[in-house]
Formats: structure tokens, sequence, C-alpha cells
């Protein structure tokens, strides 16, 4: 538009509008001076750190079913000869009773999937400005955490669509409108963060999660100690751990020697049993962690917000530290994220 | 309904967690009795009677835990304070065995206690 061209009044009236608009956005910017590429971190820190908390918190289908393998083998074992149809139909009870609290666990680790979900939608909105998608995605994770609370018999936390929230002010430049809607995304997901915090917090909620699989992996140690009882396991390994640090290593006929010799047997029977203790107690401490690292998520969300430094090296140590711990637990639980 | 309390007697009340805690402390405590008590065991039918207890243990946390996370309405009872202590006397009282059937009955009072509590959850 030729602005020379047009009659005074119109030209004066543009150059009062541009300069409102200027203003408007010069005021608005320093509201939002959120850094994008800081945002589009967070995002992926964020979707690091979901997948690490569902890792943690649920076990995953292997765990289950090699738990299930090793108690079916060693209740045989253990019932010696001819099982009475009662006590077998029993036992196939508890079996479809560990299955079904499992996919009842299932669907709740579906939160964790949209929470990951909705960080991927936030780094993309901070790289591509896809705010369609992170709006949907937010949403996806409020639904998540409203179906969580509703099965504790609270009330749904989140109505509306995040749709609206997300300003659409067409008139802003590209650059300070991708970090309005940054910022404004941020504090949709730090609020469903903190709801969902709230709920992992309630003392139910922790009992089923950590009871579960403190229960589950209770039983895999019971179990394994029948078998080590039973001499089917080679020591070697477990004893040259115990050496590394003088680099001994187990001697090449160690089974035999245990196998004459009781107390020998029995006390390294007792640092399985030992380990096995540590194990459980590493569930209650992830279970802590995770609670933490989502504290951990919602003060950098805090901090974009006020345009604060983030400290997201931590976070994704935290999230890392996480992971090894659940490795630790028994086995790949990447699993657990699906 | 998590932090729900229903009142269990004139002193004190239960929550749902505390419940299914304590059902949870009965199954473990089963389950740490079983090795010892299957090798005071002579018969077969000795055997299958202790792992038929331990297995009801193991159902009545299993069961409350799936109605827990199905969110079914609580009712506590007086039992679930019972089954606490017994949980620790289950345990304390495993070391003392001497005879299967001193095995088989402890076992069986903790059954007892267990599906007592789970009937809460029903």
């Amino acid at each position: 538009m030729k602005i020379n061209c047009l009659p005074p009044k119109s030209r004066r009236s543009i150059l009062r509008d541009l300069v409102i608009v200027l203003l408007a956005a010069s005021a608005l910017s320093g509201c939002a001076t959120v850094r994008i590429d800081t945002a589009g971190h967070l995002g992926d820190a964020g979707h690091q750190t979901a997948e690490a908390l569902a890792e943690t918190l649920f076990l995953s289908d292997s765990f289950l079913d090699q738990a299930a393998d090793l108690d079916t083998f060693v209740f045989y074992y253990e019932a010696g000869g001819e099982i009475p149809v009662e006590l077998e139909a029993q036992r196939k009870e508890l079996f479809d009773s560990y299955k079904k609290n499992h996919d009842e666990f299932k669907h709740r680790r579906q939160v964790f999937a949209d929470l990951g979900i909705t960080y991927q939608q936030f780094a993309d909105l901070a790289d591509k400005g896809t705010e369609l998608e992170t709006a949907a995605a937010v949403d996806r994770l409020g639904s998540a955490v409203n179906k969580y609370a509703e099965s504790l018999g609270k009330k749904a936390v989140f109505s509306g669509s995040a749709r609206k929230a997300l300003p659409q002010l067409g008139w802003l430049a590209a650059a300070e409108l991708k970090k309005k809607r940054i910022k404004q995304a941020s504090v949709l997901i730090r609020e469903r963060l903190i709801a969902f915090a709230a709920l992992l917090n309630d003392p139910l909620v922790k009992e089923e999660i950590l009871g579960f699989q403190q229960r589950m992996s209770g039983l895999e140690g019971d179990r394994l100690q029948v078998l080590w009882d039973a001499g089917l396991f080679d020591p070697s390994p477990l004893l040259d751990q115990l050496g590394t640090g003088t680099g001994l290593q187990a001697a090449v006929n160690v089974g035999e020697v245990l196998r004459k010799d009781k107390p020998l047997s029995d006390s390294l029977g007792k640092v399985i049993e030992s380990r096995l203790r540590r194990k459980l107690e590493t569930i209650a401490e992830n279970y802590h962690a995770s609670l933490k690292t989502l504290e951990e998520l919602i003060r950098e969300h805090e901090a974009l917000e006020k345009d604060g430094p983030l400290n997201l090296t931590r976070l994704i140590s935290i999230a890392e530290e996480q992971r090894r711990g659940s490795k630790v637990l028994g086995g790949d639980r990447k699993e657990a994220a699906k | 309904m998590s932090d729900t309390q229903i009142l269990i007697d004139g002193n004190g009340t239960l929550t749902r967690a505390e419940a299914l805690a304590a059902l949870r402390a009965a199954d473990e405590a089963a389950r740490a009795a079983r090795r010892d008590a299957l090798k005071l065991c002579q018969t077969n039918e000795e055997r299958c009677k202790v792992l038929s207890y331990c297995i009801a243990c193991s159902l009545a946390y299993t069961s409350a835990l799936h109605k827990s996370l199905k969110s079914t309405g609580p009712l506590f009872e007086r039992q679930a304070k019972d089954l606490k202590v017994a949980a620790s006397e289950v345990e304390r009282k495993s070391k003392q065995l001497e005879r299967a059937a001193d095995a088989v009955k402890l076992l069986a009072e903790t059954v007892k206690l267990a599906s007592s509590l789970s009937k809460a959850f029903a």
C-alpha cells in the first residue's frame, strides 16, 4: 500500500494505527520475552522426563511375564506332586488378577504417554509454531488427568479447550505471537502438571502403584531364593561382582564348594536376600524421585514464564538418574513407556 | 475418595490406602512364612494346604487392589486394625514354627483376617 497516494486524513489514520500496533506489540513483547530456543529445549527435556516417569512408575509387560513364569515354576516345584483341581484353579485366579491389575495400571500409564506427546508438541510449537497441535495435546493431557482424578472419586480438574486459551492475536508480529503462545502453553501444561503431581501424592495412589511394584518384585525375589536354595543358579557372576574391586574372580569349582558347604551357601543366600531388600527400597525411592522430577519440571515452567534462567541440565540428569534406577530394578522397562 | 475415612471403632479411623497396605502386609507375611512352612510339610496334602492359604492371602490383596483401582466404594471393617497387628505377628510366629500343623493354622488365621478386610473392598 502506498501511503502517499492516500488522502491526508486516511494517511494520518493509518500512521496512527501503525503506531498503536507497534506500541502494543512492543508492550506485549515485554510480557513475552520468553526465549523460543529455551522453550524448545524445555519441550525436549519434558518429553524425556515423561518417558522416564513411565519407566519408573510402572512395571513392564516383560517383567510381569517373567515374574509369572518364575511363580509357575516354583509353585509346581513346591507343590511337589499331584495338584488338586481346586488349587490349580486358585492359582489361575491369582494369575488372572495380576494381569487385571497390570492392565488397570496400563490405563493410568496413558497420562504419561499424553504428557510426552504434549511436550513433543510444545517443542514443535517453539520450533514451527504448531499451536493447534499443541492445544490438542494439552487437551488430551488434561482429559487424561481428569480421568485419573475421576478414578479416585475426585472432581475433574480441567474443563474447556486449550485452543481458546492460546492467543490468536493475528496482528502481532509472528515471533512475538509465537513467544506469547509458548508462554501461554507453558502455563497450561504447568497447571496440568500440578494437578497430576497432587494425584501422585495421594496416599491411595502411592499405595496402589508402589505397593503393586513392591509386591511383584518381592514375589520375584522369593521365587529366586527358592531356586537358589535348590542349587539352580551359578554363583560365579555374583562372586565375581563381590571381588571386582580387588580383581578377584570366582573359582572354577565354586558351585561344587558351595554345594558341600551349607553355611557358605546360606551366607551367599543372605547377600541375595539383602540385594532383593535393597531393590524394594529402591522402588520406594524411585517413586519419591518421580514426584521430585515433576516438581522440578513445574519449577522450570515457572522460570520460563518469568523469563528466568532454566536449569534443564539438572532436570535431564534427574530423569536419567531415574531411568538408571528403573533399569536396576529388573531389566528393561522401556516398554512401560509405550 | 482416597482420603475418605470411616469410623471403624470408637477410637480410630482407617483410610483405604491403609487398608490396602494392611492387606499387602498380610500377603507379604504369608509369603515370608511360606518357605519355612513348606519345609515342615511331610505330605502332599499339607503342602497343598499351605500353598492354598498363601494364594488366598495374595488373592485378598490383589482383588482389593483391583477393586480399589476400579474405584468401587470403600467399606472398612474393624478387622483391618487387627490385620495390621496380625501381619507382624505372623512374621514373628513363622520363625518359631515347629510343626506343619502350626504352620497351616497360622496361615489359616491370616487368610481369615485378610478375607474379612478384603470384603471391605467389595
